[in-house]
């Protein structure tokens, strides 16, 4: 998604929240000109930045991260880790549904109480 | 307000005090100086932009006001003058407070875009960019607060009378410099953090708070 999707998406968490400009840049610690920059898609956010503002609007830190066309650190971690067998596993799942996707978590969630 | 190049002081600071009423009211709080004037954009249903690109890379452009886009753009400039800035915000919830549904009603396809020669400071002073300057000023600065600021400050208006001839050998500052000292004062007093000490000081010579003094314009402007 776009720079502005994920600026678009900001503004109405905010406003649904009842938030200022000032009250989330706040909250965030960064200016309120900032927030209004990321509102506007006039920047590119950093990962920092975009976790606080899931904090603060309570919503899914990766959902938003994937937004800002960014992944989490502790995932990056996981790929540099296994730089073959993830990409490969990932490429191989990329067509199943959110339900299939649920199954292999469930499968995985299994696979790790059992160590 | 159907004559746009003549609405009376009295109409315009109405206007402001009605908007903080409304304000207060969907807020829940009483609201005091500073005035929030962002939020007060934003409760208005405009969103808004800083931006330093295009028109705005001009610092005089100050602001503007896409009506279309419900947006107010601030120049960004602007940033690190606070009391600037601020006026500036206000100067353009003046234009939606006075200006817009005239426009909508003609059906015009305009934004409005604020320069610095057009208002208080300039020498053009178009009906609108006026207006939307007193505005600003009667927001920022609620008559009642700054009467209430200056009590403490004096408890009579204060005249600054220009330098007499005996006055050259005497260590006394220009009347501007002291305007702009009680300015200040007034502006702690007060709360008014997001309010220029010119801007005071003009309002407090509009209020007949300062006397034997004119209005004020920026050094250089």
């Amino acid at each position: 998604m776009s720079k502005t999707a994920l600026g678009l998406l900001i503004r109405n968490l905010r406003k649904a929240k009842g938030l200022s400009l000032r009250k989330l840049a706040k909250q965030v610690d960064v200016s309120f000109v900032n927030i209004a920059h990321i509102e506007n898609g006039r920047v590119v956010t950093s990962k920092k930045v975009l976790k606080q503002l899931g904090r603060a609007l309570n919503y899914n830190l990766d959902k938003l991260l994937a937004i800002g066309n960014r992944v989490d650190d502790d995932i990056e971690k996981i790929i540099r880790k296994k730089p073959a067998t993830v990409p490969e596993f990932l490429r191989t799942a990329k067509n199943l549904s959110d339900a299939e996707w649920q199954q292999l978590t469930d499968i995985v969630k299994n696979m790790n109480k059992k160590k | 307000m159907n004559d746009p190049s003549h609405i009376p002081n009295k109409t315009i600071e109405q206007e402001a005090v009605q908007l903080v009423q409304a304000f207060e009211k969907e807020s829940g709080t009483r609201i005091k100086p500073p005035i929030p004037v962002f939020e007060m954009i934003e409760f208005l249903g405009y969103d808004l932009d800083f931006r330093s690109d295009g028109f705005y890379k001009d610092p005089n452009n100050l602001g503007g006001l896409h009506i279309d886009e419900k947006l107010v753009v601030i120049n960004e400039n602007l940033t690190e003058q606070e009391g600037r800035m601020h006026f500036t915000a206000a100067h353009e919830i003046g234009h939606i407070r006075l200006h817009v549904s005239l426009i909508m009603e003609q059906k015009a396809k305009e934004n409005i875009l604020c320069r610095k020669d057009e208002g208080f400071e300039g020498i053009k002073k178009d009906p609108r960019e006026w207006q939307a300057d007193t505005f600003a000023a009667y927001l920022l600065m609620p008559t009642d607060r700054v009467n209430d600021a200056f009590n403490k400050v004096s408890q009579h208006p204060i005249t600054l009378k220009k330098k007499r001839f005996l006055n050259l050998f005497m260590k006394t500052r220009p009347a501007r410099q002291r305007s702009l000292w009680i300015a200040e004062n007034v502006i702690n007093e007060g709360g008014f953090e997001n309010v220029s000490k010119l801007a005071m000081a003009n309002r407090l010579i509009g209020l007949g708070l300062v006397r034997g003094i004119g209005y004020q314009k920026l050094l250089g402007a």
